[in-house]
């Protein structure tokens, strides 16, 4: 018997088909051999090809275990006695070798190449996909669906939006869409929505994106600045202007910027913002109390407005956290309307056309298999059912990718 | 009538089976009268393998022949048959159609409603198999299932449809059916009155149910026999008896006559050989038989593979290709047959990739060779059929100016006698709409165009374009017979010309067109049976027909050079045979996932199962294999981004051959492999180039009477930055065309931007304050709409302008205290006579000032920064120059009183020049010894000399080759003469 070492020990460990393992290891650290030598060990055991399933990420990783798992069956086909007992016992077979067990390997090598429906390992994606042709009436598909691909998938998705920019009915959600993306930007966003579309389904609505971000959604913005701000505090930075624009750089630069301001609105907050507090260093975004303006100032013609001043930058600084989260709150909500306008229309014409993009392979697949019935009734329709399911490079999984194996 | 000793008899493989057929038949005939030949009656699988017995007859000294049929069609025989003829398939899919939708209409949960014709195909699959089978619907409907959720009650809703629709064949049966009830009509004949006349069923394998039934009637004929092609008679017994179990071993290719065998009531073993040819090479068959032993048997390799004679000998006529992709494999095949064209061999390519094909097809081009492909062009991509698909479109889309042209130029299109004014027609209007940039073209644009051209069948030209194209979309439910005959009218219209004559031009001349023709009249004869429908659905309907035909070319193809599927593989030998694209998925192909029943539910009701194809495939790999004098196995070991997998036949061979060490089996494999990689290598150093040397920086010289004498101010920054685009458009006068889909770009954006500025400018006095932010952003809603037809960008810049209306209308107030807006869109020019040169220039817009003028340039992102002025971008100051001069139309010198970029990005500013840096005197002198610069005969304009940033595109950057050099290479003097 040969001496083994620790990682080897752990490999053999992993293999025993007994024991249910979910495969987590770095790439290159021997995976693929470990999930072959588990199909060996199983095929060994007993158990009969078609019960095992393979899942693996890549088509590369899946072509890979194929070769390497025939590779091995057919060198057990041809080695004689000896060679085949050290073999089988290297693998960590305890069991006796007797003629009969050895006769059983050599016809493992037919048996997998042959498996009616062969031996399956596939992508996670194709799987689905074969499961999806195989139940569409279960599934709610049409039998001979198409897998879309990216281009057709791009070109679909403008048509819609052209489609949605002429409905009357969506101008506000679609005006909405064009003043927080822009025509650069919308290819991803639209993308980055098809991903992740779990995340709207339902989607949030006005009133749940508001409660989100801890605003009170009744409030418009102008009442949430006029609760804080009065026409006070223009006519103050009014009056400080003409000074600071007589002082030295800085106080200048802040008085040209402060020099258009009017009226309070969401644009003179950010303006207030960019002059009255720091931006970076120990404290970022507090008020610039005792350093704007510059001391000469400070002490000389602004004296009078000082206390006045200061209070505003507190102010300020105090409703930074509010009028961002303004911000974004109208910026989730407009992309909360458009997904729930954008994702039925993407879905019907996916429909309409028997398409199934890459998500829809696997969240269908999901959705079948979820329902204990159904997946008994799909287990019996699966030839005997799988007993054995073994998926690799377990690192790269999507949430709704992992919880398919849980069958 | 000497008795058959046996109604069976096999031809082993390895031996060419017309040949062997013809030779033992005449054997059998050859002491009796010709006349007893001529009363045989001869019933084979394929009409190519009736062909090459013909073929051989006709070779041999047999001076009457005898009486052909195919399986499929046994009319002749039955004689006095009476029954109508059956539906065409269209028709019997489309009723199928009607039922599935009424179904799902009465319970909308069953499936979705677009579904419908995908159902119904599927369905009508597995009807073809229960009717060839001999299968009764209500078996499939009790069989034995447990099921909690619901769905195989479902399905039985749908099997429910083929009994009614099997009901409906007794009224007009389909072909299967008519089939099946002729030859249960014959068998009764038969029975009553047996045929002494002698029957031969020669080339199947008995793979369907009906011919099966067919082999059994012959079977108990006097004079009847039954000849099977590719029997292996290296298997034994014990091997044999595997197949007896009905779920093992169907995948294996002997499975199917170990059937036969059992019909006849034979031992496989015993079946006798028809005729006295013996195999090319009997270790090849022996090699090839041990390694595809089913499963439970392979564990006899290590103990019968060792028995195995000279391996050597039995390999050393195979090639194994192992090409790294699917290209090299192509170009080494018709390397092969490149070859055999030389030395005056013949080769046959058998393979199921239609891909691959065409790549050696296409190589085989190279050198004026065309194959003879059994597989011909597949209609959808013959010149009428792409045509047929082009006016598919007309009638179901909305045109673009691209489909619009790819239309008119196609060689149907106006293929009467006008075709000469129509080729120039399209050209004009080609490059109308390209300058144009008009994405939709509209029966108002085409009439606009009209006016523009000299030309006196235009009006009558553009008016067909309109009648027979623009004006042929259709949209909501029409019946069927209603879209064909749309269809074909559209077609035949635009085929025609504006002509007034009843022809249709090109379109149904030669094979191809006459196929097409007769497709019409098919779907015209069906029609009856299809429920009304929408275009979408009738082109859906209309593709799929049109994917089904192939034509045979009309050109005369390489006598020697054959490419084959898989099905034919039994019908010739070859000098050479090519078995191509071995790997799994590909052949075998995978069978195709069944939506109805599992394995064992196939089985029980006595269905077909899955794996029965692979087997039927593997038979074909077989008897290839053992046909050729020399074969070659190929297959690619990448494609797309991964590894492949071997085919399984491939994989055992290889497997049981490496394993054999004590008998020369990896030395043999090797040796398949070298002969393999000497073909590779040829084909990569045919692929091989002479390398070419980089092309090195341009800084091209022209003579200074080639140099341009003017430029305008925007190409000024050119000057600076990239003079090889000025030298490319100036000297060479070489202009990029404008794009036929005009895509909404950075440049239709600034048109756009520049004429709402315009018009909102002109229009100031007309609102009030408060409502001039509103007013500009309706003036750009409606240029936009004008402008722009795309529903999205009209969006999205119609954002933008809202952002900066405000902005902007606060800004132009302030402008306008100090300035009024005098001229927009003015010309202007400068000489320079010392220097043979004139500047010219558009000014967006000029105002007058107290002290003089005031000079202003909108751009639609960043403007020019203050460094980039000093630099590159002196458009400002080459402007101030001309109006200091008075180069301006309608103005007088004036001075410059500010001269500043409005830039109307995202975030909007404006951008001063910076004259405290550099005034225009200063601009002024530093301009004349830019131009002067170049006004040296040993100048040149360099490419890419200062771009911005290194991603930045340049319009001419393939013509300098940029790629083959970089910016940090030195630039290369050219001086021209």
């Amino acid at each position: 018997m040969t001496q083994m070492n620790d990682a080897t020990r752990r490999q053999i460990q992993a293999a025993q088909p007994g024991v249910s393992t979910w495969l987590s290891a770095n790439a290159g650290s021997g995976k693929t051999r470990v999930l072959t030598d588990r199909v060996a060990r199983l095929l060994l055991d007993g158990v009969s090809p078609e019960n095992i399933l393979c899942l693996t990420y890549t088509k590369a990783a899946a072509t890979e275990m194929q070769n390497r798992l025939f590779k091995r069956l057919g060198a057990w086909a041809m080695r004689d006695d000896a060679d085949l007992r050290s073999d089988l016992t290297e693998l960590g077979l305890s069991q006796s070798l007797d003629a009969e067990a050895l006769r059983h390997a050599r016809t493992l090598f037919a048996k997998a190449i042959e498996t009616p429906g062969g031996l399956k390992i596939q992508t996670i994606h194709s799987f689905c996909a074969t499961i999806l042709r195989r139940f569409p009436l279960e599934a709610g598909v049409s039998p001979q669906f198409k897998e879309a691909d990216e281009r057709s998938i791009t070109i679909l998705v403008r048509d819609i939006l052209e489609k949605m920019a002429r409905t009357p009915a969506l101008d506000d959600v679609m005006s909405d869409l064009a003043r927080y993306s822009s025509d650069t930007t919308i290819d991803s966003v639209l993308k980055d929505i098809l991903t992740k579309r779990s995340s709207f389904h339902p989607a949030n609505t006005q009133a749940q994106v508001s409660a989100e971000f801890g605003i009170e959604a009744a409030k418009t913005v102008s009442d949430h600045i006029n609760e804080h701000f009065g026409d006070a505090d223009i006519k103050l930075v009014n009056d400080l202007v003409p000074h600071l624009l007589k002082s030295g750089p800085r106080d200048s630069d802040a008085g040209l910027k402060l020099s258009g301001v009017r009226a309070l609105s969401p644009q003179t907050l950010a303006i207030f913002e960019d002059v009255f507090l720091t931006k970076t260093g120990k404290n970022p975004f507090t008020a610039k109390i005792g350093t704007l303006p510059t001391k000469a100032l400070a002490q000389g013609a602004a004296e009078p407005f000082i206390v006045d001043l200061n209070d505003l930058m507190l102010r300020v600084q105090d409703f930074r956290a509010t009028r961002i989260a303004l911000i974004n709150a109208q910026r989730t909500a407009a992309l909360h309307a458009f997904a729930s306008e954008f994702l039925p229309r993407f879905a019907q014409e996916k429909q309409l056309r028997g398409w199934l993009d890459f998500e829809d392979l696997i969240l269908k697949a999901r959705d079948l298999l979820t329902n204990p019935l159904v997946a008994e009734w799909v287990l019996f329709r699966l030839d005997g059912g799988i007993d054995h399911i073994l998926v690799d490079e377990a690192q790269d999984t999507s949430p709704a990718q992992c919880g398919r194996p849980h069958i | 009538m000497t008795t058959q000793h046996s109604k069976l008899y096999g031809v082993s493989l390895g031996i060419d089976f017309p040949k062997a057929f013809v030779r033992g038949l005449l054997q059998r005939f050859a002491d009796k009268d010709p006349h007893a030949l001529a009363r045989a009656h001869v019933i084979v699988n394929s009409a190519r393998m009736m062909r090459r017995i013909r073929q051989e007859f006709i070779r041999s000294n047999a001076t009457l022949h005898p009486k052909f049929h195919l399986v499929t069609d046994v009319t002749t025989l039955c004689g006095n048959f009476e029954k109508t003829s059956p539906k065409s398939s269209l028709a019997l899919r489309l009723e199928l159609v009607q039922l599935v939708t009424r179904l799902i209409q009465e319970q909308p949960d069953l499936a979705a409603r677009s579904s419908v014709y995908a159902l119904s195909d599927s369905l009508a699959n597995l009807i073809d198999e229960v009717q060839s089978e001999g299968v009764d619907p209500a078996v499939i409907e009790a069989l034995d299932v447990s099921d909690q959720s619901g769905h195989w009650a479902r399905a039985k809703r749908f099997f429910a449809l083929i009994r009614t629709y099997l009901d409906t064949l007794d009224t007009v049966p389909d072909t299967q059916s008519f089939l099946r009830d002729q030859i249960e009509f014959l068998a009764t004949k038969w029975f009553k009155n047996p045929l002494l006349d002698p029957v031969f069923i020669a080339g199947s394998t008995g793979s369907r149910g009906t011919t099966m039934d067919l082999m059994a009637a012959v079977s108990r004929l006097p004079n009847g026999a039954v000849i099977l092609p590719g029997l292996d008679r290296n298997m034994t017994a014990e091997t044999w008896a595997q197949f007896s179990d009905r779920l093992q071993g169907q995948d294996h290719p002997q499975y199917r006559l170990a059937k036969v065998a059992a019909i006849f009531g034979m031992e496989p073993m015993t079946i006798p050989e028809w005729s006295d040819m013996t195999p090319i090479n009997a270790g090849r068959n022996a090699l090839l038989s041990l390694a595809l032993l089913p499963a439970p048997v392979t564990d006899t390799w290590r103990k019968n593979g060792p028995l195995l004679p000279d391996l050597m000998h039995a390999t050393q006529e195979i090639t194994m290709l192992n090409a790294p992709n699917k290209r090299l494999e192509a170009l080494a095949i018709a390397l092969k047959m490149r070859e055999a064209v030389e030395t005056g061999e013949n080769v046959a390519l058998i393979t199921p990739d239609r891909q691959l094909t065409r790549q050696v097809t296409a190589a085989l081009d190279k050198w004026d060779i065309l194959p003879d492909d059994s597989a011909g062009m597949p209609l959808q991509l013959s010149p009428p059929g792409r045509f047929l698909r082009q006016v598919a479109g007309v009638i179901s889309r909305p045109m673009t100016a691209a489909s619009l042209l790819a239309l008119l130029k196609h060689p149907i299109t106006n293929s009467g006698d006008t075709r000469g004014d129509h080729l120039l027609l399209t050209r004009e209007l080609e490059l109308y709409l390209r300058k144009q940039g008009i994405p939709f073209p509209t029966q108002a644009i085409l009439e606009k165009w009209c006016i523009t051209i000299q030309h006196d069948q235009a009006p009558v030209w553009a008016h067909w374009v309109i009648d027979a194209i623009l004006k042929a979309e259709r949209s909501g439910i029409s019946d069927f017979a209603s879209w064909v005959e749309h269809h074909r009218t559209t077609a035949t219209h635009i085929a025609a010309g504006p002509s007034l004559s009843d022809d249709a031009g090109q379109l149904w001349q030669k094979k191809a067109g006459a196929q097409v023709r007769t497709l019409f009249t098919t779907m015209q004869d069906a029609a009856h049976a299809a429920a009304p429908l929408d275009v979408r659905d009738y082109v859906d309907i209309f593709s799929g027909i049109l994917a089904k035909g192939e034509v045979r070319d009309f050109k005369q193809p390489h006598p020697n050079i054959t490419i084959l599927g898989t099905l034919e593989a039994r019908v010739q030998a070859a000098d050479t045979i090519i078995l191509a694209s071995l790997n799994e998925d590909t052949w075998p192909a995978p069978p195709s996932p069944d939506p109805w029943l599992n394995r064992k539910m196939r089985a029980d009701a006595g269905l077909l199962l899955p794996e029965r194809q692979v087997g039927l495939s593997a038979h074909d790999f077989q008897t290839a294999f053992t046909l050729g004098t020399q074969v070659w196995i190929t297959r690619s070991m990448r494609s797309d981004d991964a590894e492949t997998v071997p085919s399984r036949w491939i994989n055992r061979l290889s497997n049981l051959l490496n394993g054999l060490d004590k008998t020369g089996g990896p030395e043999a494999f090797e040796d398949m492999q070298a002969r393999g990689n000497a073909w590779l290598n040829l084909a990569s150093a045919f692929d091989h180039a002479p390398s070419i040397a980089a092309a090195r920086r341009p800084s091209v010289a022209p003579p200074l009477s080639a140099r341009p004498k003017e430029l305008s101010v925007t190409e000024i920054k050119t000057l600076i930055r990239d003079p090889y685009s000025i030298y490319a458009k100036r000297v060479l006068r070489i202009r990029s065309l404008d794009s036929l889909d005009q895509t909404p770009d950075a440049r239709l954006r600034g048109i756009i931007i520049h004429e709402v500025m315009e018009e909102f400018c002109k229009r100031w006095d007309e609102f009030q304050a408060d409502q001039r932010a509103d007013a500009l952003i309706r003036l750009t809603r409606e240029k936009l709409a004008e402008r722009a037809p795309w529903a999205v960008t009209q969006l999205f810049w119609q954002s933008r302008m809202i952002q900066i209306a405000e902005w902007f209308v606060a800004r132009e107030t302030e402008r306008r205290i100090i300035a009024t807006p005098m001229n927009y869109e003015v010309k202007g020019r400068l000489n320079f006579p010392n220097l043979d040169f004139t500047l010219t220039a558009i000014a967006d817009r000029i105002d007058a000032h107290s002290d003089g003028i005031a000079l202003y340039d909108y751009k639609t992102g960043k403007p020019p920064s203050t460094d980039q002025q000093l630099y590159f971008d002196k458009q400002l100051y080459l402007l101030s120059m001309i109006a200091e001069d008075g180069g301006f139309d309608g103005l007088d010198p004036a001075a410059v009183v500010i001269a500043a970029f409005i830039g109307l990005g995202s975030s909007p500013k404006e951008e001063p020049m910076p004259i405290a840096k550099e005034d225009i005197a200063t601009a002024r002198d530093g301009f004349r010894k830019l131009i002067s610069a170049y006004s040296d005969p040993d100048s040149g304009y360099t490419a890419r000399r200062a771009l911005f940033k290194t991603e930045d595109f340049s319009e001419y950057d393939q013509l300098s080759r940029f790629g083959e050099w970089d910016i940090t290479d030195d630039p290369q003097k050219d001086h021209l003469t």
